[in-house]
C-alpha cells in the first residue's frame, strides 16, 4: 500500500478526509480501562467530581483525553452548515454578503464542530491481524498508507473511536484524501454505521435495466436459483428454507 | 482412621514447624484418607498441621505424608504484596491481615512459609495491593483513612470482600463526602503512554501546516442536501447574542 493517489495537500475550508492534529476525549469508567490500540491516544485521565453526587460515586465523570492525529469523518455538508444557512437567510433579508458573514460569525449558537476519528499505527495492532486491517477487511477501520512526507507511519483510521471536536481546536493540518480515496472512506463509514454488508445492494443495483435471458437451478444447491441476465452476468437468488406443509410437501 | 508409621523422607530446607530432622517418623495415612487431602490446603488450623506437608504415593498402596519445601514463590509473593500495601498506605500488618480475613499470626505464617495460604487469600491480598496503589494514586494522603473506613461506614474488611469496581466506587464516594459541598473538582493525571503520532507529524509539518479558516466558509449550495433558499427567514439580528471572542 503506497500513498500515491491517496493524499493531496490540505487547503481551503475543512473537508472530509482532512488529517489534522486535534485534541480528543472519551468517557471512561472508574478503572480507566484503555484498549491497547488506544494507548497513544488516551494520554490523560480526568475525574470530574460533583460534591452533591457524593452519595453515589456513579455520577462522577471519568474522561480519557489526548492530542493526536485524527481524520475528519463528517461529510462536507455538515461543516459550517448552520453558518451557511444563517448567512443565506441574512442575505435574503437584505444584508450584503460581508455583513451577513460577519453577523453569522458573531452568532454563538451556530455549530462549528466536526466529527473525527484518530489514527492508530498498524504497528500497534497484533501482527497476525495486521494484514486484514491493511487490506480494509476489518469493519470500523479505514487503512492509510504512509504519506509522502512520512510524517506518520502506515495506520488505520479507527472509526470505532469517534469524537466531536470544535473546528478552532485544530492545531495543524497537512494532508487530505484525494476524491477517490475519500469515496473509499465514505464506503468504510457507511459500512461501519449501517450496512455491515452492502454488497447485496450493489449487486441489485447492477442488475437494474437488464433483462433475464435464462433461469437455471443448481442441483447441488436446490435453494439457489440462477438468473442469467442478457449481458451474460448471473444473479443468484437464494430462497429462504421453509417449513414442510402438514401434507409433508414443502412449498417452493 | 487407621495409621501406621513410615520413615520420613526429608526434602530440602524446612521452614520451622513441629516436624524436623531426617530420622523423624511421619504419620502415614491409608488410601481412605486420600479424598480428604485432595482438597486445596487450608490454614494450619484447618488441617491441624503445618501446610508445608504434602502427599506422595510410594510404590505401596499407602499414602505418605511427606514434608516438602514450601514453594518459595508463594511466600515471596505474599511478602511482596504485604510490603506493597504497607509502602503505599502505611497500613499496619494487623489491618492488612484483617482486610484479607485472617489474623496477624496467619499472615506472618504466610510470609515465613510456615502456612500455605489458600488461593482465595492470595487473591484477596492481590486485590488489596491493587486497590491500595490505586487509592494512593487517586487520593494521596487520604488513601489510608479511606481504606480504614470512610463515611460510607464500610470498613476495609468489607471493601476487600468486594471486587474491583465496587471498591473503587465506594472509595470515590467516601472521598467526595470528605471533600464536602463546594464546586466540582477535576483531577488530571498523565498516563505513561507510547508517543502520540502527532509529535512527529508536527515536527515534519512545521512549515507546511495549513489550518482551516477560523471563521465559517461560504460553500456552494450544492454541497448541502437541503435547499438553503427554502430556509425560513432569520430573526432580527438584535435579538441574537454575540459570539464570545476566543
Amino acid at each position: 500500500m503506497t500513498g500515491t493517489g491517496i493524499y493531496r495537500p490540505s487547503e481551503g475550508p475543512l473537508n472530509q478526509g482532512d488529517i489534522v492534529v486535534a485534541p480528543v476525549a472519551r468517557a471512561a469508567a472508574a478503572d480507566f480501562l484503555v484498549p491497547d490500540r488506544w494507548d497513544r491516544i488516551d494520554q490523560n485521565e480526568h475525574i470530574v467530581s460533583h460534591p452533591h453526587t457524593s452519595a453515589e460515586a456513579d455520577e462522577n465523570i471519568f474522561v480519557l483525553s489526548g492530542r493526536t492525529l485524527v481524520m475528519v469523518t463528517s461529510h462536507d455538508c455538515h461543516h459550517d452548515k448552520e453558518w451557511n444557512v444563517e448567512r443565506a437567510r441574512l442575505i435574503r433579508s437584505g444584508h450584503s454578503a460581508a455583513e451577513a458573514e460577519e453577523l453569522a460569525e458573531s452568532d454563538p449558537t451556530l455549530d462549528r464542530t466536526f466529527q473525527a476519528s484518530p489514527l492508530v499505527p498498524l504497528s500497534d495492532i497484533e501482527p497476525d491481524r495486521r494484514g486484514n486491517y491493511e487490506a480494509g477487511r476489518v469493519v470500523g477501520c479505514f487503512p492509510l498508507p504512509e504519506p509522502p512526507d512520512r510524517s506518520f507511519p502506515p495506520s488505520v483510521v479507527d472509526l470505532t473511536y469517534r469524537c466531536t471536536i470544535d473546528r478552532l481546536a485544530i492545531t495543524a493540518r497537512r494532508w487530505c484524501l484525494t476524491p477517490q480515496a475519500r469515496d473509499r472512506l465514505r464506503h468504510a463509514i457507511a459500512r461501519f454505521d449501517s450496512f455491515r454488508s452492502f454488497q447485496l445492494t450493489e449487486t441489485i443495483e447492477e442488475a437494474i435495466g437488464k433483462s433475464i435471458a435464462d433461469v437455471s437451478v443448481d442441483s447441488t444447491r436446490p435453494l439457489a436459483v440462477n438468473l442469467i441476465l442478457n449481458d451474460g452476468s448471473v444473479l443468484q437468488l437464494v430462497q429462504p428454507p421453509t417449513e414442510p406443509e402438514p401434507s409433508g410437501r414443502s412449498r417452493m | 482412621m487407621t495409621t501406621t508409621t513410615y520413615p520420613v523422607v526429608e526434602h530440602g530446607t524446612t521452614h520451622g514447624g513441629s516436624a524436623r530432622g531426617s530420622s523423624r517418623k511421619a504419620e502415614v495415612f491409608l488410601v481412605c484418607l486420600s479424598t480428604y487431602f485432595s482438597e486445596p490446603y487450608g490454614t494450619s488450623g484447618h488441617l491441624g498441621f503445618s501446610a508445608d506437608w504434602s502427599l506422595v504415593q510410594p510404590p505401596s498402596t499407602s499414602w505418605v505424608a511427606w514434608r516438602a519445601p514450601t514453594p518459595r514463590t508463594v511466600a515471596e509473593e505474599v511478602r511482596e504484596l504485604r510490603d506493597r500495601v504497607i509502602r503505599c498506605t502505611g497500613l499496619s500488618r494487623q489491618e492488612i491481615a484483617r482486610a484479607i480475613g485472617v489474623d496477624r499470626r496467619s499472615l506472618s505464617g504466610y510470609v515465613s512459609g510456615e502456612i500455605r495460604p489458600t488461593d482465595d487469600r492470595i487473591r484477596s491480598l492481590r486485590d488489596l495491593a491493587e486497590i491500595a496503589e490505586w487509592s494512593v494514586d487517586r487520593f494521596g494522603d487520604y488513601a489510608r483513612e479511606l481504606l480504614r473506613g470512610g463515611p460510607s461506614g464500610r470498613s476495609l474488611l468489607d471493601l476487600t470482600s468486594d471486587q474491583g469496581m465496587a471498591i473503587r466506587r465506594t472509595l470515590e464516594a467516601d472521598a467526595n463526602t470528605r471533600r464536602g459541598a463546594g464546586s466540582p473538582t477535576i483531577r488530571i493525571k498523565a498516563r505513561p503512554t507510547r508517543p502520540s503520532l502527532h509529535v512527529r507529524a508536527l515536527s515534519v509539518w512545521a512549515e507546511e501546516s495549513r489550518l482551516p479558516e477560523r471563521g465559517g466558509t461560504p460553500r456552494e449550495t450544492s454541497t448541502y442536501e437541503q435547499d438553503l433558499r427554502a430556509a425560513p427567514r432569520a430573526p432580527d439580528q438584535r435579538e441574537r447574542p454575540r459570539r464570545r471572542q476566543i
